[in-house]
């Protein structure tokens, strides 16, 4: 087929030249072919997406948080302890004394102690939230990627067939075509489903 | 039906130089049968070109159908008979529609049984609503009585019958208009080229086709290539269009609108994308485009042929992503130009670009970008701009040798005519 085709661009030419018009010195055919072969060197392919995040990296301080609440409560009463004798009396009677006097401002004290914690929960608790909104994001901007870079490769491969008109009804894909489309895109979904 | 043609030939083809019977200083009647006299598409301007050369040489009269009431009038140097009645729109696209569909059911028969398995019947439907408009056409032929019968399109079965009514010997030339779609291989198709006596093609590939058919069909009827008379317009390189300017732009030529949703479309916008360094203009159904750097002007569509034939003449490519209906006649005069062209690999258009050297071809998008970038090399560019003018100029370039083909080659026996009207060209040189 393709040799009848070559002959007939031969007698086509032979009668062209036959009309007085010299043969161009530059033939488009082959000028053609090494377009085609210096460019074949070159292929498209998207780009591979960053890998998804695996794991939530949360903002929690297992340690200081524990600590906090465990010692969040200050002693604002005084517990004598039984002590024998003049000073052991004296001291429980100084000390009730000095927390009597001091009762007021520990427990204001404690109060704010106990909402500095709820704050520093209530902070723990929206930055977890907001780094899992991040991920959230972070993904569904991967996946939107993958799948941009999937169709860009559909695309790359649809320009690269024939123009849907010439195929017949019903017709496949020529198989270096759909070869090409699996080639170019199997990367980019396989690397996606492997993030994701 | 075709046997009576035959035997008919056979009678005169010993020696086939048409005599006039009315032969007067005023020189032969030719009759032009033609389905459609405009000048819009490919087909109907060769048509008319055929005619003019002929008018060159005697009367012609134009015998179309259609037109309302049958009437007779004049058109520059043609008189034209509308047969009247009404001659559906449709029914020219039916008729394409279902000769395409024949051509590949005939073409995957073909390829399926290596020419050796059965045909499938003939069919009347390609005569549906055409071969009745012709009836009045051998009325007309009879009151005529011409010298030649010109027969536009071997696809034209009823003027065909039209001729046959009037008489099965008339000498007839053939302007074949065939557009390479297949439909010169169909056998419903074939009475027509059977009856001709001469046989005009356009381009070489056109004229190979035809010989290769009329050789299958045994028939010897000379097959002549007449190119078309066409010529770069001087005045087109005078100004520049101030949408693209001077520089080094692509002019791009669709036959799309910008909103829709086709093959050509997206080429255009891939060519606005790729070379976005440079103007590109686009001429889409709906208006003028004017790329560059990412941004675009618009304007009005293209209508006027001056218009296109400027936004050629200074541009460094023409890009026609059009399949040309016939032979290309805008790339024909981007060549004419000297502007190399990126064309189709399946437009009839190629042949300019391949046989002359004139410019590139593509199958796909990567395809069109290298070849247009091969073209925008100066040296090359340069080269292929030399090449494609010569092969345009000499085969297409000259009126008086398209008229001298056309004359030649519907063997019109003018020994008695004065030399000025015999040979123009000569009498001019």
């Amino acid at each position: 087929m393709e040799r009848q085709g070559v002959d007939r661009q031969g007698v086509e030419r032979q009668g062209v030249e036959k009309q007085g018009v010299a043969p161009p010195a530059i033939d488009p055919e082959e000028l053609l072919e090494q377009l085609k072969s210096q460019h074949r060197v070159l292929r498209w392919e998207p780009l591979a997406p960053e890998q998804l995040s695996s794991g939530r990296e949360q903002a929690r301080a297992g340690v200081n948080l524990e600590y906090l609440h465990h010692h969040w409560q200050l002693p604002i009463t005084f517990t004598p302890t039984p002590a024998p004798g003049i000073r052991g009396r004296l001291r429980n009677r100084l000390g009730a004394l000095v927390f009597r006097t001091l009762t007021p401002y520990l427990t204001a004290e404690q109060e704010l102690l106990v909402n500095m914690v709820r704050a520093t929960d209530a902070l723990e608790k929206r930055c977890d939230e907001l780094t899992d909104r991040i991920d959230t994001l972070r993904n569904e901007v991967m996946r939107r990627q993958v799948a941009e870079a999937k169709n860009q490769a559909e695309l790359a491969a649809w320009l690269t067939l024939d123009r849907p008109s010439e195929l017949p009804i019903d017709a496949e894909p020529s198989p270096s075509a759909s070869d090409s489309a699996n080639t170019t895109s199997a990367g980019t979904t396989s690397d996606a489903a492997n993030g994701g | 039906m075709t046997n009576s043609i035959d035997a008919n030939r056979d009678q005169d083809s010993a020696a086939f130089a048409i005599p006039l019977s009315s032969a007067s200083a005023t020189g032969p009647t030719v009759v032009v049968l033609a389905t459609q006299w405009e000048t819009s598409s490919e087909a109907g301007w060769i048509t008319r070109q055929v005619a003019g050369a002929l008018a060159c040489l005697g009367t012609v009269h134009v015998v179309t159908p259609g037109g309302g009431i049958a009437s007779v009038r004049t058109d520059g140097v043609f008189t034209v008979h509308h047969l009247g009645g009404l001659l559906r729109p449709q029914a020219l696209v039916e008729g394409n529609v279902v000769a395409d569909a024949l051509a590949a059911v005939d073409r995957a028969a073909r390829e399926q049984s290596a020419l050796t398995g059965p045909m499938r019947p003939e069919t009347t439907l390609l005569d549906r609503g055409l071969t009745e408009a012709w009836s009045p056409a051998s009325g007309v032929l009879d009151d005529l009585r011409p010298d030649l019968i010109v027969l536009a399109d071997h696809r034209n079965l009823g003027a065909l019958a039209a001729i046959q009514r009037h008489s099965p010997t008339a000498p007839v030339a053939l302007v074949a208009l065939d557009d390479g779609r297949g439909h010169l291989e169909l056998a419903e198709f074939a009475p027509v080229l059977d009856r001709a006596d001469a046989v005009l093609a356009i381009t070489e590939a056109e004229r190979l086709r035809l010989e290769a058919r009329m050789a299958a069909r045994g028939m010897s009827a000379p097959v002549t290539r007449i190119g078309a008379p066409m010529v770069a317009n001087s005045s087109a390189r005078s100004e520049p269009n101030t949408w693209v300017g001077d520089s080094d732009y692509l002019f791009v030529l669709t036959d799309t609108s910008s909103e829709d949703a086709s093959v050509q479309t997206e080429l255009a916008r891939l060519l606005t994308l790729r070379f976005c360094d440079r103007p590109v203009g686009i001429a889409h159904t709906d208006g003028f485009f004017a790329w560059h750097e990412g941004r675009f002007n618009d304007g009005w569509a293209i209508e006027r042929s001056s218009d296109r034939a400027r936004l050629m003449a200074w541009a460094r490519v023409t890009i026609d992503l059009r399949h040309a209906s016939l032979f290309g006649r805008d790339v024909v005069e981007s060549l004419l130009f000297g502007t190399p062209v990126v064309v189709p690999h399946d437009s009839q258009a190629r042949q300019h670009a391949h046989l002359g050297g004139g410019g590139l071809w593509f199958e796909g998008p990567a395809d069109l970008t290298w070849a247009t970038e091969a073209l925008l090399d100066p040296a090359l560019s340069e080269q292929l701009s030399r090449q494609g003018k010569a092969y345009a100029e000499e085969l297409f370039g000259s009126t008086d040798r398209f008229i001298d083909r056309v004359i030649e080659a519907c063997q019109l026996d003018v020994s008695d005519l004065p030399e000025v009207v015999r040979s123009p060209s000569a009498a001019q040189a």
